[in-house]
């Protein structure tokens, strides 16, 4: 009896709330696992998202892909029936062109060179070329260096990785960058790689560190070289449809509270990159550093076809201009 | 009698509309097939692995998949909760099934409409290892969403007329 007229209560409370109708639960979806940096930042933002405005927006997660893949999330997002997704620059290179400027194979130098990007002017240019798509930028987060590593042998040239079969992402640039850099680009899933490796589908992928040690890739292919090719990192969207629905105000908070979470996030995915090559290393893996030198003229001419869009090259000079 | 003739083109046509889905549902399946050994064969053999086999395979399976659910539609072969209809009274079952003719013809225009935005949408988007616009992923939808409109619409009909 009690319970009732309390449910009875809470009810006419909910139903006379003057800001009912701004009450909302945001959705997020991310393929990664749910303590993987990018999940735990956007939770960050969720978390500080219901303080600052007394549970008024509220957010919930779906990490590991419960929601689909990548591409699916993005058609979810464009048409409204999700808020918010993390993808890769990789799977965004056809749709918004100007990601590409961050994925090209010897771009971007180092990890501060990324962050000295990202935070600048062409960050923000390239976040702002997402204009017309159905999609908002927030936010761009660090995805580590990818490497090529693989099953057969120590690689430090591109003659080395002649007969190779590397998987890459299903991406035009990175099946091309592959191919550059003198292996058989083969196209699948980041989730099916392990499997691949162990049926010798594949003999080898590039990825980062975390993805290298946590998907369990490292055992079977022991041999890692540190060609450190791509920095291409991870883009924080909003869908448009949803963003237009909040309030002015709900919309800058979310979008300073993206902006926010970008540092710990750096912090985290630092944490998570060492003890990731730690246990790497740890575990009897072959890590050598190759002739970069030849892999970038390996790949020169992949990048001056790329820089025949005036947008990509405009870009490349700028992000080149950058100290660090 | 003019109008049962009449009835009885509408009806030619809509057989044919629904033997060719069938049989484009038939090839689209052959394609998968296709598109999957000639991955296997290419990546194994070869050694030279094509980027389009995984995205066209997907591709011809949201086609088979669509157009076999309105094939279905017409031929009421579908999967349906019966126990309702089998247990209400004659005139209660009628309307129980006209409202499911309805249902399935909003279900259709739906797919229809919402496959129509998505595909518009992303026409000018190429997709990654096919030279395809991403919004051809949604084309799929949107004839299946055609289809089974079209084919609850006839089911209605008849029924309205009392043929079924």
């Amino acid at each position: 009896m009690i319970a009732r007229r309390a449910v009875l209560a809470g009810a006419l409370a909910g139903a006379c709330a003057p800001r009912a109708e701004t009450t909302r639960t945001l959705t997020a979806a991310d393929v990664h696992r749910p303590d993987y940096p990018t999940v735990v930042a956007v939770r960050w933002i969720g978390e500080a998202l219901e303080r600052e405005t007394q549970g008024r927006l509220r957010l919930r997660h779906y990490p590991s892909g419960q929601l689909g893949a990548e591409d699916d999330t993005i058609g979810m997002a464009r048409f409204g029936a999700l808020d918010f997704t993390r993808i890769n620059a990789a799977a965004l290179n056809n749709r918004v062109p100007q990601t590409r400027a961050l994925c090209l194979p010897f771009v971007i130098r180092s990890v501060a060179h990324l962050h000295a990007v990202v935070d600048s002017e062409i960050g923000a240019a390239i976040r702002g070329a997402f204009a017309g798509t159905g999609l908002v930028a927030l936010a761009i987060y660090d995805a580590g260096a990818r490497c090529i590593y693989n099953v057969r042998r120590d690689v430090r040239t591109p003659a080395d990785l002649r007969g190779l079969k590397v998987r890459a992402p299903q991406s035009d640039v990175f099946l091309r960058m592959v191919a550059a850099m003198g292996a058989n680009p083969t196209p699948l899933p980041v989730n099916g790689v392990f499997q691949a490796l162990s049926t010798h589908l594949i003999d080898g992928a590039e990825n980062n560190w975390p993805t290298y040690d946590s998907a369990r890739h490292l055992e079977m292919a022991r041999y890692w070289s540190n060609t450190e090719h791509s920095y291409a990192p991870e883009f924080l969207v909003m869908s448009k449809a949803r963003y237009d629905a909040l309030a002015p105000n709900d919309r800058d908070l979310v979008r300073a509270l993206a902006l926010q979470s970008v540092a710990p996030m750096r912090a985290h995915w630092a944490q998570l990159n060492a003890a990731s090559r730690t246990r790497a290393l740890s575990a009897g893996i072959v890590e050598s550093d190759p002739d970069r030198e030849a892999f970038r003229t390996a790949v020169a001419g992949f990048v001056a076809e790329e820089s025949r869009n005036a947008d990509i090259a405009a870009l490349l000079a700028r992000i080149q201009a950058i100290a660090a | 009698m003019a109008e049962s003739v009449h009835a009885g083109a509408s009806r030619t046509l809509l057989d044919r509309i629904e033997q060719a889905a069938l049989l484009l549902a038939a090839l689209s399946l052959g394609g998968v097939v296709a598109c999957q050994a000639w991955q296997v064969f290419s990546r194994y053999v070869l050694n030279a692995a094509p980027s389009w086999t995984d995205p066209a395979a997907l591709l011809l399976i949201a086609n088979a998949a669509m157009l076999g659910a309105a094939v279905v539609t017409r031929r009421e072969a579908h999967f349906a909760f019966a126990g309702l209809v089998s247990a209400a009274p004659p005139p209660l079952a009628r309307a129980l099934r006209c409202f499911s003719d309805a249902t399935l013809i909003a279900l259709g225009l739906a797919l229809l409409w919402i496959g129509g935005t998505l595909a518009a949408g992303d026409l000018h988007v190429a997709m990654a290892g096919v030279p395809l616009p991403v919004g051809m992923r949604y084309l799929p939808m949107c004839m299946g969403g055609a289809l089974i409109a079209l084919f609850a619409g006839e089911r209605l009909a008849l029924r309205l007329r009392g043929d079924a």
